[in-house]
């Protein structure tokens, strides 16, 4: 019987050396792949934050500029008012302000809440997630503000 | 026999040059947006921590010109001016006056937030003093 | 024999050729990755640097008389004032030669805009004043985009 022994190829070790590059890269990009997608995220929400704060800023300025006339806001800021109490605007996902009435990724809500002296409301930032089933809404920013009478 | 050519080492090489670079990459993506995080925080905190001060000064005015007194906080008054302080967070505080009016809203006369915390002036240079 | 040999060694380049292509993808995804967080973080600097900063010496300067909205260097600028010593002193905050710039002098001192010490790159500053006391400023930044805030001058006079 003759034994013939299977002598290895050259393209033979250098098939199974790519194979175990590829499983090494595969596992090492996963990781990778898996940091990169963390810190896309939190790059995201920070820049949001940051556009919420001076967004938020502006809105408390001019509520206070108006001694807390919420029609008067509503014209400085381009929101909409709803109900008497409560002041809407809308900005699209690039923070640029949408229309009235208009469905947006970012809404910030002012509701009055008249006290002795004063008026006072409160602010909060909320970021939507629209799916085509549901609508899940993120208060990403609240403040509690307050403004005085304005001398006319 | 014939040894295994360059090629094969080549890839082993080119495969870990790869890995580090995309190591390196991620570690730096995610230490940039980590950072970036932080002081997105901070700011919306020092900003919430305004606000907060604002809304108690604004309180504090209204109460004076009804003619009470806040009793948590110092109200120092010279004529009709009255002054008070609110700390917004830990080094700063709002630094407000009022002028209280009868039959009418307070006039604000001063509304501006000062540096509360520790400061030493660095004396390491001889700045010219005029002499 | 031969051709079995030389089929696997095509095999294997080819596979080498694609998994070196695999590799320079992923090392460009990767690096597009760090480009746009790396963008956003200067947008959100530039952002923090020069308006948040415009508007912090603004609460830091409200008292009654202390800062007003005027024109200086390329357009709108804001007039912070400060008495020491008895000298008024004035920190006009303004857009000069495509820097936001700042300059602390003695009020009324004539300076040229080139002296201020240069904050932020920008292209111009608008400074209006919708109702009595909010000054709206306007920056355009060194891309041409627009960054609004709006600051309310507590302080009446």
């Amino acid at each position: 019987m003759n034994m013939e022994r299977i002598k290895p190829t050259r393209s033979g070790l250098f098939a199974i050396e790519l194979l175990i590059a590829v499983g090494v890269f595969s596992l090492c990009a996963a990781i990778c792949v898996g940091l990169f997608v963390r810190s896309e995220v939190m790059s995201q929400d920070s820049a949001d934050l940051n556009r919420a704060v001076t967004e938020a800023r502006s809105a408390a300025e001019c509520f206070k500029a108006v001694g807390g006339d919420l029609e008067k806001t509503a014209e400085l800021t381009g929101g909409q008012i709803s109900g008497d109490t409560t002041l809407f605007i809308s900005y699209d996902q690039s923070w640029h302000k949408l229309d009235a009435g208009a469905e947006g990724a970012f809404d910030i809500t002012l509701t009055l809440r008249p006290e002795d002296g004063y008026t006072g409301a409160s602010l909060s930032v909320q970021r939507y997630d629209r799916t085509e089933k549901e609508t899940t809404g993120t208060t990403i920013l609240f403040w509690e503000i307050a403004a005085l009478e304005v001398a006319s | 026999m014939k040894r295994g050519g360059g090629v094969s080492g080549a890839v082993s090489l080119v495969m870990i040059f790869c890995v580090l670079c995309l190591a390196v990459f991620a570690v730096l993506t995610l230490a940039t947006a980590d950072r970036e995080a932080k002081l997105a925080e901070m700011t919306a905190r020092s900003a919430a921590d305004y606000y907060e001060a604002d809304r108690r000064a604004v309180e504090i005015a209204a109460a004076l010109q009804k003619g009470g007194e806040p009793a948590d906080v110092a109200v120092v008054w010279s004529g009709d001016v009255a002054s008070f302080t609110v700390p917004i967070g830990e080094d700063q505080a709002l630094d407000a006056a009022v002028r209280v009016q009868a039959g009418g809203p307070c006039e604000i006369v001063r509304w501006r937030t000062i540096y509360t915390g520790e400061w030493e002036p660095e004396e390491y240079l001889n700045v010219w003093d005029g002499t | 024999m031969r051709k079995q040999s030389g089929a696997g060694t095509l095999a294997a380049l080819a596979l080498t050729c694609v998994f070196g292509v695999t590799l320079l993808l992923s090392l460009a995804a990767g690096a597009g990755v760090y480009r746009r967080v790396a963008d956003r973080v200067d947008e959100s600097s530039q952002s923090r640097v020069s308006l948040s900063y415009v508007a912090a010496l603004l609460h830091s300067y409200d008292e009654a008389g202390m800062a007003e909205a005027g024109t200086y260097g390329d357009g709108g600028a804001v007039f912070l004032y400060q008495e020491i010593d008895g000298l008024i002193y004035e920190t006009i905050l303004y857009v000069y030669d495509g820097q936001l710039r700042e300059m602390l002098c003695e009020k009324d001192w004539e300076q040229d805009a080139e002296f201020g010490d240069p904050i932020s790159p920008a292209q111009a500053l608008e400074v209006s004043e919708p109702v009595p006391g909010l000054l709206r400023l306007v920056l355009t930044g060194p891309d041409g985009t627009k960054q609004t805030a709006d600051v309310y001058i507590r302080s009446e006079g």
